[in-house]
């Protein structure tokens, strides 16, 4: 294929040609050894060998930007809604889990309610897992959830065991509600959900064993309750999915 | 003291998100938007210039949304993400039926560039003389040395020749050679 002996006129031409692919590795081996051997003579070659691994390795080094401006107003914009699961038709009945009002059929009303409880779960939990004490608020009722993050270790003590019966009830009653239909789900979201039930599990595991050795950490015990508050999202909206199927 | 491995729970809760935004939480995929943007915008500006990167990048979201039903879980998400946001660019340009004769007028353009650069554009950010190269050889520079493509996949992608695409790439790079000091 390459023919021109070592010092022939267009041999110059012929490697440097090809010292792309001699750096991707795409020679063989006795044409990588016939390239370096111009090379070694050659110092146009040479550079620009050199100049060209550099190259490669600059284009690794890039660092990303977000844009200018933020796109997700207008991203959002254009979402569609995802079907029942995500905004059920005002007035329609859907199935729900039992432990929104111990019935399998609400309307709007009651899934306002069930909405506003989980809100209060959600809150309780963040404000049981901080210890009762919140930047911005020092009254006793639950507040509302904390978005941002904490790094000073200020929080009191937690029960050691960190429990909230409220909490544990909503779960498992949303667990209840997704075992008896999930065989409305299509088998491969079924798949992701229980997937993703297990990371979650093994992360508020690893959180709570975090914040019982540290139980001053408040970053860590917000951690925790983002967590647990995205168990109850994530059952949640599993549970409606399957009652949206159906 | 903290016990948990923070290389996981990240990775975790993309996962977590994608589900719910899947199921219609568009809190969650708010958050997978604030995760991703930097390197779906880069990557679309890269690709398509500066011009078109935040339509680009908005046409990627929207359809990660449509789409997010066919997100198995098998990849990560912003690897599932990222193909997205090539199959968007690409089909946005090839819609305007202009990119082969663009490539075509690139490879002239290539041809009667010089080898290397004028000294007044040594100090050029790097990443800006990628947004000058000629459309084709930018488009396979960024798949292959910046993405990571292969030249058969990206000789897929753009409907051309392996050949084709290895001397693009080859040309992309001897015409960079000469903004590294950027």
């Amino acid at each position: 294929m390459h023919t021109i002996p070592p010092g022939a006129a267009g041999e110059h031409e012929m490697w440097s040609e090809r010292l792309s692919a001699y750096l991707d590795g795409e020679l063989k081996n006795a044409e990588c050894e016939r390239l370096e051997a111009h090379v070694a003579e050659c110092a146009a070659c040479a550079v620009a060998l050199a100049e060209l691994r550099e190259v490669m390795a600059r284009a690794h080094t890039l660092v990303d930007t977000p844009p200018a401006t933020d796109l997700w107003p207008a991203i959002e914009a254009q979402l569609t809604p995802r079907g029942a699961a995500a905004q059920p038709e005002r007035g329609r009945v859907i199935a729900g889990p039992s432990w929104w009002g111990r019935r399998f059929e609400l309307g709007i009303p009651q899934l306002a309610a069930a909405a506003a409880v989980l809100v209060v779960i959600s809150a309780g939990v963040m404000w049981m897992v901080m210890g009762g004490t919140l930047r911005g608020s020092n009254v006793a009722a639950p507040p509302a959830p904390m978005r941002g993050i904490e790094t000073a270790s200020t929080g009191p003590a937690v029960p050691a065991d960190l429990s909230n019966p409220r909490y544990d009830a909503a779960v498992a009653e949303l667990e209840q509600a997704l075992a008896e239909g999930k065989g409305k789900l299509d088998p491969r979201t079924l798949a992701v959900v229980q997937h993703n039930l297990q990371i979650i599990d093994n992360a508020i595991a690893d959180a709570r064993r975090a914040v019982a050795a540290d139980p001053g950490n408040t970053w860590l015990r917000s951690h925790l309750a983002e967590t647990m508050k995205k168990k109850v999202e994530l059952l949640r909206s599993a549970t409606m999915l399957a009652s949206a199927q159906g | 003291m903290l016990s948990v491995d923070p290389n996981t729970v990240p990775a975790g809760s993309d996962a977590v998100d994608a589900t719910l935004a899947a199921a219609g939480d568009a809190r969650a995929f708010e958050r997978l938007y604030r995760s991703h943007v930097a390197r779906i915008h880069s990557l679309a500006r890269r690709m398509a210039g500066d011009d078109e990167a935040e339509e680009l990048t908005q046409m990627t979201f929207v359809r990660a949304w449509q789409k997010l039903s066919t997100f198995r879980g098998e990849a990560k998400f912003g690897t599932w993400l990222h193909r997205v946001a090539i199959n968007v660019i690409l089909g946005r340009r090839s819609t305007m039926k202009t990119e082969r004769s663009r490539r075509e007028a690139g490879e002239d353009v290539i041809e009667t560039l010089p080898a290397r650069p004028a000294a007044t554009e040594h100090r050029m950010d790097f990443d800006a003389a990628i947004g000058k190269l000629p459309s084709g050889a930018r488009q396979i520079f960024v798949l292959h040395d910046v993405e990571g493509f292969k030249h058969e996949e990206i000789a897929k992608l753009l409907s051309i020749n392996v050949g084709t695409s290895k001397a693009q790439l080859h040309r992309a790079r001897m015409l960079l050679r000469g903004h590294l000091t950027g």
